[in-house]
């Protein structure tokens, strides 16, 4: 009887004549489809003559693994290290130009960059509205000590008083002083107002951030019950209730949330249900209204990988192998660097009795995953010492060797900072700047600024927005 | 680009339906009812007068042997067909060492009427140490079982004086070992007659170098991947009661190991004996051996090194069984909550592929940490079921997790004759269902009343003696092996009784499940087949001997070379 509470799909938008058939046409075919999995759930005798798949189907072989496109980091990059240079040796320096600056640097990934410009552009006269961005980027280049000092100066101005804490936490807990980082989200939690959605929302994400997902649900609620109609909120409760079992509850609340909601979110909306009854200990577990919650995830984003991901297992824990195989082909052409993924569409092979495929492809998926395995182990060791720019190094230059530039860029950005600007980190940083073309931002020169603004040079002010 | 976006679209959302649309379980009978007779057990060990407590050695330190259990086993130390029981303690780690009384392991000599009587200190087992894993085997050939415990720091090898006591030479043997090892099993890998020994190591640990973690704001007992690990270590029995280190030789040695069980199993039929390992957060091993004194590591290649999401799982206690009666052996691994119990069917040629979910062994076990684990076939169906005991490691899991508890129930799994498990722990008692700290278990008969018993050692707590309790159960037999060409113990020879058109298989093995040592006896269930046309071993060197007309319903004495069943 599950099935007749399955949602209905959300409305698609009013658009041109021509994207409307399309919609349409697949919109009857997802309730068609709909139609027949609940009569075919409530009849209990549904037959399946499409299992019968033809001799000649042919699986496409998905690509081998690629190194990830960096054009865009490329000229992101570009554009941060043509624009540093060009600042430093301005003749003047503008606080507000240098500020504008950091966020665009943060936005393009260049981390220090942004930190270094933050530091020009706060220097001389600190600015409050500074606090909070430095704290942020001292946090994610494991500068704690440092994002304590910012934190505890924002402490002072009033209206910043709770991100300060916020920050003061993160700070604590990157030096692994978790009790002292709890204390002080307790300490927010009583000082919160009852109608101060906002806080509660964002002490919430701070105690689930340390892993206290039971305490997170008090706030979590309280946040939920000023603004109900906030999916956000509710996903995010339903989420740590269906984490604590609390099915039932987890259930209602993003069922409440299917039809209210925005087309786009509710994928989410949809993968979460999905995921309350694939879960073995819900003994409402039933793997045909996962998959209808899936299918209502995909038809909303097609390439959702989460919910593709999941509708895979799904498909290969009911020995559905075909299915399984041709989606995991699909699904490998969006990430053809998952390990996890091709190994599963390896063993989606061999269950078909395919072992040359089978083995190929896991000899494939076997490089990937110890590539994975090799970082996720220095992940380990760089989150036991978070402040030991050699560990950074080490998981940059592993990021370098699988092609995630972007990773092994922060990395190497990390180490330099907590090296000051250590040779090793420089030297890593150099060689991957100059396999990129890009040249290195003038790192070295925006310090010296930082610390001591040129006097020569005529200082112009602005307000930090 | 619209168009082609939908058709994606299309695409992605018509694929499971275009090969339909089944959601149901592929075995018509996953959910067939389950067959009496229900098996049933009850905790004997206060009347058996079996009084142990195992102490952990906690004291707020969270060090982490201190939640890693030890484990016990069944010896039959004097030969005189009964089964005694050997129980592993923990140990204070200093400076309490020094004030409070020292915990020994326990060694219950079976009095042949359902008690049993302390005899530890008697036949020197009394040591003091962080005892973890133990090992039965006559590794001398003299006769009588020796016994090999691990621990944290080093090994002990305590050589069975004819039955009258143990005198302790691990390091005139060369097998004092170092470092922390877990568990262990004795497997005469070259085929030579002697046995050698495989030592399980977890991870590199002291307490001096111990590290202080906290898991959701409370301080807890670290995960394995903060410690590095300890390479497995194997020792070549040289003779004359010593062994030699061949583990880099042999190709076994690998730092990335954090071993926590094993099984011996000739997974590919070249009359070898390979090792299966499994490992705490790495991938499990497969050492599949050359007959030339090496192996080759073939986890990855086998299929089990990983978890179906290419996670390194949880790996704990471990066992195989021929759980189809078909030849096909299975191998079950033990993992941590939320992962579920690895089931993987080793088919004629590897990657084996885990088919836990479609059997029905990974639900009942997802929601539990599962440590000592092992196929028997309680109510002698002739089918073997799985048991599992579990227990979690962080005593305040249910401060951060309000529905997780350190003590968890075990959990039984009915075969149910076609591939698929059922669970029945409900319907077994409420001594098996009780929630412990599960760690160290093992199976065997110690009334030799042809029914398996269950022995449960606890992390900390008291041990407990399940007797299996099931009426109308089938028939059954049970083979003691004795090697002469081969080890005394027989172990790596595989057993097959054919009976009623049907054949049914078995292998003597040491190792198995978490720690511990379940009774080398090799049992059969038989249900009402009474008739039995032929039992044949094929020993470790290779000949092959075969006895007729054995009765149902005793225990017989296999001699190599002997044409008369004793």
């Amino acid at each position: 009887m599950k099935a007749k509470t399955s949602p209905a799909p959300q409305k698609a938008e009013q658009k041109p004549q021509k994207k409307l058939l399309f919609v349409v046409i697949f919109l009857l075919f997802a309730i068609g489809f709909m139609v027949y999995r609940i009569t075919g759930t409530l009849s209990g005798s549904r037959t399946n003559p499409q299992l019968r798949v033809s001799d000649d189907l042919v699986i496409n072989t998905p690509p081998l693994p690629q190194t990830g496109d960096i054009t865009a980091l490329q000229e992101r990059l570009y554009k941060v290290a043509d624009r540093s240079r060009a600042l430093a040796t301005s003749e003047t320096i503008d606080r507000g130009e240098w500020l504008e600056f950091a966020r665009e640097a943060g936005l393009a990934g260049d981390t220090l960059t942004a930190y270094y410009a933050l530091q020009v552009g706060n220097s001389m006269t600190p600015n409050p509205a500074v606090y909070e961005p430095l704290g942020h980027i001292e946090v994610q280049l494991c500068l704690f000590n440092n994002a304590l000092g910012t934190y505890t100066a924002m402490a002072q101005v009033p209206d910043l008083r709770l991100a300060s804490q916020l920050g003061l936490s993160r700070a604590y807990s990157g030096l692994q002083q978790n009790e002292r980082a709890m204390e002080i989200l307790h300490s927010v939690e009583k000082t919160l107002s009852p109608t101060d959605f906002a806080g509660h929302m964002e002490v919430a994400i701070a105690l689930e951030e340390h892993g206290q997902q039971a305490e997170a649900i008090e706030p979590m609620r309280k946040a939920h019950t000023i603004a109900p109609e906030n999916s956000t909120i509710t996903r995010r409760l339903a989420f740590v209730l269906h984490n604590r079992q609390q099915f039932a509850e987890a259930q209602s609340l993003l069922e409440a949330l299917l039809g209210k909601e925005k087309e786009e979110e509710a994928a989410r909306t949809h993968l979460l249900l999905a995921k309350l009854f694939r879960n073995p200990l819900n003994t409402h577990k039933d793997l045909a209204l996962a998959e209808s919650h899936l299918l209502l995830a995909l038809q909303v984003e097609s390439q959702k990988r989460d919910a593709l991901k999941s509708l895979g297992e799904l498909l290969l824990e009911q020995n559905r192998i075909r299915p399984a195989l041709a989606l995991y082909s699909q699904l490998l052409i969006l990430a053809p660097n998952d390990g996890s993924l091709r190994l599963k569409f390896a063993n989606a092979y061999l269950r078909l009795g395919d072992t040359a495929n089978g083995n190929a492809q896991r000899e494939i998926a076997q490089v990937l995953i110890e590539q994975e395995r090799r970082a996720e182990g220095l992940i380990t060791l760089r989150n036991q010492k978070p402040m030991e720019p050699q560990t950074h190094l080490a998981l940059g230059k592993c990021y370098r060797e699988q092609g995630k530039t972007a990773l092994a860029l922060a990395s190497f950005q990390t180490a330099y900072a907590l090296s000051q600007g250590g040779k090793k980190a420089e030297e890593e940083l150099k060689n991957l700047y100059e396999s990129l073309k890009v040249p290195l931002p003038p790192y070295k020169e925006m310090i010296s600024i930082a610390i001591e603004p040129l006097s020569s040079r005529p200082v112009k002010r602005h307000i930090w927005r | 680009m619209a168009m082609k976006k939908s058709f994606l679209l299309m695409g992605f959302c018509l694929i499971p339906c275009l090969f339909g649309c089944r959601s149901n379980p592929p075995s018509p009978s996953a959910n067939a009812p389950l067959t009496t007779p229900s098996v049933r057990f009850r905790n004997v060990a206060p009347e058996a007068k079996i009084v142990f407590n195992r102490n952990n050695g906690a004291y707020g330190k969270y060090y982490l042997p201190e939640t890693m259990g030890g484990g016990g086993g069944f010896i039959d130390y004097d030969n005189d067909g009964s089964l005694d029981i050997l129980l592993l303690n923990g140990a204070w780690w200093e400076p309490r060492a020094t004030n409070e009384g020292k915990p020994t392991p326990a060694l219950y000599h079976n009095n042949r009427d359902g008690t049993f009587t302390d005899l530890t200190k008697e036949i020197g087992l009394d040591i003091f140490c962080a005892g973890m894993g133990v090992a039965v085997g006559d590794y001398d050939n003299d006769g009588y079982n020796d016994l090999y415990i691990t621990a944290v720091g080093r090994n002990y090898l305590f050589h069975n004086e004819h039955g009258k006591g143990f005198k302790e030479v691990a390091q005139s043997a060369g097998v004092q070992d170092k470092g922390w090892s877990s568990s262990v099993g004795w497997v005469d890998y070259d085929n030579d007659g002697k046995l050698d020994l495989f030592v399980c190591h977890y991870v590199q640990w002291t307490p001096e170098t111990d590290i202080s973690c906290t898991a959701k704001g409370f301080k807890s007992y670290c995960r394995p991947q903060e410690y590095r690990g300890e390479s497995c270590r194997l020792y070549h029995n040289e003779g004359s009661g010593r062994f030699r280190d061949v583990t880099r030789q042999a190709g076994i040695e690998n730092q990335k190991s954090k071993a926590l069980g094993v099984t011996f199993l000739d997974t590919n039929g070249d009359g070898y004996t390979d090792i299966i390992v499994t490992n705490d957060m790495e991938p499990n091993f497969v050492f599949l051996n050359s007959g030339k004194g090496t192996f080759k590591e073939i986890g990855f290649e086998s299929g089990i090194a990983l978890g179906d999401s290419a996670n390194a799982r949880a790996g704990m206690g471990v066992d195989v069984a021929d759980y189809r009666n078909e030849g096909i052996f299975g191998l079950a691994i033990g993992n941590f909550s939320f992962e579920g119990i690895g089931f993987y069917p080793l088919t004629a040629k590897p990657p084996y592929l885990d088919t836990s979910k479609q059997i029905g062994t990974h639900a009942p076990s997802f929601p539990y940490v599962t440590f000592g684990l092992f196929f028997a076939d309680f109510d002698n169906d002739t089918w073997q079921d799985l048991f599992f005991t579990n227990g979690h490691i962080e005593d305040t899991v249910h401060k951060s997790s309000p529905e997780q508890n350190y003590e968890q129930p075990s959990i039984l799994l009915k075969n149910r004759g076609d591939g698929t498990f059922g669970d029945v722990s409900a319907q077994a008692g409420a001594d098996l269902a009780l929630p412990i700290v599960g760690r160290g278990a093992c199976s065997g008969d110690f009334d030799n009343d042809g029914k398996l018993d269950i022995l449960l050692i606890p992390n900390r707590g008291e041990a407990r003696l399940l007797h299996n309790e099931t009426s109308q159960a089938g028939h059954w037999m049970t083979f003691r092996l004795v090697g002469k060409q081969s080890n005394t113990n027989g172990y790596g020879a595989q057993i097959t009784v054919e009976a009623g058109g049907k054949r049914f298989r078995g292998v003597c093995r040491s190792g198995s499940s978490y720690q511990s040592a379940s009774d080398a006896r090799v049992h059969f269930g038989l249900g009402d087949l009474s008739q039995i046309a032929r039992v044949s071993v094929k020993w470790t060197t290779g000949k092959e001997q075969v006895w007729t007309g054995l009765a149902p319903d005793r225990i017989w004495q296999l001699t190599e070379g002997e044409g008369e069943a004793r």
